[in-house]
């Protein structure tokens, strides 16, 4: 069985580092050289101006320079911005933390605009020959080119466009396993950015030992001073967009028809991928009398239900440091590396948990934009299990009455009559307590359904307010969150540090937030 | 370089009476500049060696507290830009200007209050110049003061819904607050055994200010890294709190134009802006609420300041001091 990861390309056999290969995980057995005629297709800038050109940079910071020597003055990718992380950059420097790996990384984005950054790479070390992760924007054809160095003789792979995460062939492998819909990944996408030098958490020259070369990099030296701050709004964001309007756009080309809705009510019902989110607190600042801000996408789709579709928004959720405490002692909460160090408590900022995915917001909100779901359906949908923002089961099996193909035609489609038919119909011949059977009933309050789900969700804040006050009902929560991290751990590879998430004693063990507040396992 | 002559005015602001300033803010110094500090100077009063690291220390305008305790970005947006006073605390301000519910501009300032009394007690008649140019034109001397001929901070027309700013009115965002914050911060400190290195335990363990601004952790830390290499650390000069460009990649425009062009700065200049207005350019057709950030019309001008960027920049002077960390307070 063939390595279909994004490990692959790590372990081919040497080939010639002055030619563009084309390792289409999925597709190609191994890699294989590009033609000249396959080269010119390509539309992205390091296509055009480095590798149609004869350049195969080396390292890292070739790239960048090479890219910048050979565009004119005043053009934006005559700039790069840079910035660093790490899941273990926030560690105290000391004896204790001498050897351990902080997983510490640039992120280097090219040009700027509108929609954001055309190129952006990821390396290790910004002087070492190899271990390269690039995107760039194709301006032919939409989308985001994949590339990949590998060895030291930096050999260059073309691993797949944007679209290629929503062709089956190549669909979850390669690059693809880990950006789900094509879009920039940047996990850690909200204030305060845990593992990225940000204002909220500044990464310091003592990360790096006293020899490492990367500590006097001008990358480092000159990293963007706000950070996470910066590359959330001015490159993750738009690039995410810039890739849905693309996607979204294609449809409109192609007469209406969308051949595989699937693609897009995935990206809704289901967990594709994840955000990260933690509260503002820091683990060592802790104080029992503190109130931890708990992100709100734990609790709930705060961003589809209420900025989307303008449903009730959520209150404060908030539980005391005291009994925040308690509960890391409770379960045994540390860090550890795998390799020997471990650290008690929790990460940098307290309480990590994950959230629906910014690219599967946007792609909720061009899908009722361009007139594939209503809002009423969509609400509905969205509204089927609301307590479990992620890994919904419940919302999962509504997939199974998609129609296999929408039109859509002056913004509008029979898409949304035919699928929520097909449920009610499910629904009517079902028995009682399917998630079918539960559409039914948020369907049936009607067009005006604002008041009544608004009504189901304040009753729902205050279930949660309450567990929070209390040792027992915080307790479940901070199971759950463990549980869903355990589940994104060992089903997603973005989940691909040791340091990136809490260890904590609590036995792996089904769990799902109820109506009441309550937390249901087993 | 030697010691500075003088401390200039913020953002080196045209200014007859410059001395008068210099003089308030060695004052300043004088009350941050202690034993107790050793790793704390005025630049008047002790060489700059040439060289000398000037690390620029930003943050967000948006205030740091609000976003981390109102859940829904509306509602956060919505409160800040209702209330100056309560909410706008990271060093920078702003109000906004509308057209119907559209916004037509946001206009930001970093102005310390203490630069305006400085002004008001040398020379009156340029203040309300300044006001009936930047805020209003109906503004009176009459209207800026106290029954004794004080400047009054939060005066009517500083604090006038809508309409536009003077300077800062939040009492905890002034140049004296910012000088101490950065003084405070030389001292290393040492928890259980452990040196107090992240932001917020630095803050909360030596009384720097509000743990979950934005502004205070970061120049605490700043200044405290300095001093725990040794350093010595001030302020360089000209002395003051600036608008760093906004972070404009992403905002999409009816036009296509970047917005970048549509920051238009109002005093100052480079690196030491201290106010600036966000607004489109007339011959453009579209008004600022035309402006789409990740796909949401721009309601509030807290969308604007979530992307508007506020910096100091500390002076870190090589030396040799020994550490004596203070346990926390």
């Amino acid at each position: 069985m063939p390595d279909e990861s994004c490990r692959a390309f790590d372990s081919i056999t040497p080939i010639d580092p002055g030619v563009l290969q084309r390792f289409l995980v999925g597709v190609d057995a191994g890699p294989r050289q590009m033609s000249a005629a396959e080269v010119d297709a390509l539309g992205d800038p390091f296509a055009r101006l480095l590798i149609a050109q004869g350049t195969f940079p080396r390292s890292a910071e070739a790239v960048v320079e090479s890219i910048k020597a050979a565009v004119g003055a005043g053009t934006p990718l005559k700039r790069h911005s840079s910035f660093i992380l790490g899941e273990g950059s926030q560690l105290s420097v000391g004896p204790k933390t001498a050897g351990v790996d902080r997983s510490l990384r640039f992120v280097v984005t090219i040009g700027s605009g509108p929609d954001g950054p055309d190129i952006f790479l990821s390396a290790f070390d910004p002087k070492q020959p190899g271990g390269i992760e690039l995107m760039a924007w194709d301006r032919n054809e939409g989308g985001f080119n994949f590339y990949r160095s590998t060895g030291p003789k930096a050999i260059w792979m073309f691993a797949g466009n944007s679209r290629d995460a929503l062709r089956d062939a190549t669909r979850g492998k390669g690059p693809f396993e880990s950006h789900r819909s094509g879009a920039l990944l940047m996990k850690e996408l909200k204030s305060p950015w845990i593992n990225w030098h940000s204002p909220d958490a500044g990464i310091a020259a003592n990360v790096f030992a006293a020899h490492d070369r990367r500590r006097t990099h001008e990358w480092f030296k000159d990293k963007e001073p706000t950070g996470g701050l910066s590359f959330e709004a001015e490159a993750a964001r738009p690039a995410i967009s810039r890739w849905a309007d693309a996607r979204f756009s294609r449809f409109e080309s192609d007469g209406g028809n969308i051949n595989r809705p699937t693609m897009i009510i995935e990206q809704i019902l289901t967990t594709p991928t994840v955000n990260i989110a933690t509260t503002h607190v820091e683990s060592g600042a802790l104080q029992p009398t503190d109130l931890l801000d708990l992100p709100t996408g734990f609790f709930i789709d705060a961003e589809g239900l209420s900025e989307t579709l303008g449903l009730e928004a959520p209150p404060f959720f908030t539980v005391s440091g005291a009994i925040y405490a308690k509960s890391l002692e409770k379960f045994d909460s540390h860090l550890s590396d795998g390799t020997g160090f471990r650290q008690k408590g929790d990460t940098h900022f307290c309480f990590l948990a994950l959230e629906r995915a910014f690219e599967d917001q946007v792609v909720l909100r061009k899908a009722i934009t361009i007139g594939l779901l209503t809002r009423r359906l969509a609400a509905c949908l969205l509204m089927v299990d609301p307590w479990n923002p992620i890994f919904s089961g419940r919302r999962r099996a509504l997939l199974a009455h998609l129609p296999a193909t929408a039109l859509i035609a002056n913004a509008k489609s029979s898409f949304s009559d035919e699928f929520s038919t097909a449920i009610l119909d499910a629904a009517a011949a079902g028995p009682t307590g399917t998630p079918e059977a539960e559409f039914a009933e948020r369907w049936a309050v009607g067009t005006n359904f604002s008041r009544h789900f608004n009504s189901l969700l304040k009753d729902y804040y205050r279930a949660v307010k309450a567990q929070l006050r209390r040792q027992a009902g915080f307790d479940s929560y901070f199971r759950l969150a463990a549980e869903r991290r355990r589940r994104f751990a060992s089903t997603m590879p973005i989940a691909e540090f040791s340091l990136l998430l809490p260890v904590t004693d609590i036995a792996a063990k089904t769990r799902s937030m109820q109506s009441d507040g309550t937390v249901r396992e087993g | 370089m030697p010691k500075l002559d003088s401390f200039s005015t913020p953002a080196k602001l045209p200014d007859p009476n410059a001395a008068d300033w210099s003089a308030r803010v060695e004052r300043l110094f004088a009350k941050s500049v202690r034993a107790d500090r050793p790793q704390f100077y005025d630049p008047t009063k002790s060489n700059t060696p040439p060289g000398s690291e000037r690390p620029i220390v930003s943050w967000v305008a948006f205030p740091a507290a609000l976003r981390a305790s109102v859940p829904s970005p509306h509602q956060r947006w919505k409160l800040a830009d209702e209330d100056r006073l309560s909410f706008q605390d990271e060093y920078c301000e702003w109000t906004v200007a509308r057209s119907g519910a559209k916004i037509t501009k946001v206009t930001f300032t970093t102005e310390v209050p203490e630069y305006w009394e400085h002004l008001f007690e040398t020379a009156p008649d340029q203040v309300v110049a300044l006001y009936q140019e930047l805020v209003d034109p109906r503004v009176k001397q009459a209207d800026l003061q106290d029954s004794e001929g004080n400047y009054q901070r939060q005066n009517r027309w500083n604090n006038i819904k809508p309409g536009r700013l003077a300077h800062l009115i939040q009492p905890a965002s002034t140049l004296s607050a910012a000088v101490e914050l950065v003084a405070a911060a030389t001292v290393a400190r040492v928890k259980n055994g452990v040196p107090v290195t992240n932001q917020q335990e630095l803050v909360r363990c030596a009384q720097l200010g509000n743990p979950l601004r934005n502004s205070d952790p970061q120049i605490s830390a700043a200044a405290n890294a300095a001093a725990r290499a040794g350093d010595e650390v001030s302020l360089a000069d000209p002395l003051g709190l600036y608008l760093g460009r906004p972070l404009t990649s992403g905002i999409r425009t009816p036009d296509n134009a970047d917005a970048a062009e549509f920051w238009k700065i109002e005093r100052g200049h480079g690196e030491h802006v201290v106010r600036a207005r966000f607004e489109v350019p007339a011959n453009r057709g579209y008004l600022v609420g035309d402006i789409e950030i990740d796909g949401r019309p721009v309601e509030f001008g807290g969308q604007i300041a979530d992307r508007v960027q506020v910096t100091v920049k500390p002076i870190v002077k090589s030396a040799h001091h020994a550490l004596e960390p203070k346990p926390c307070k």
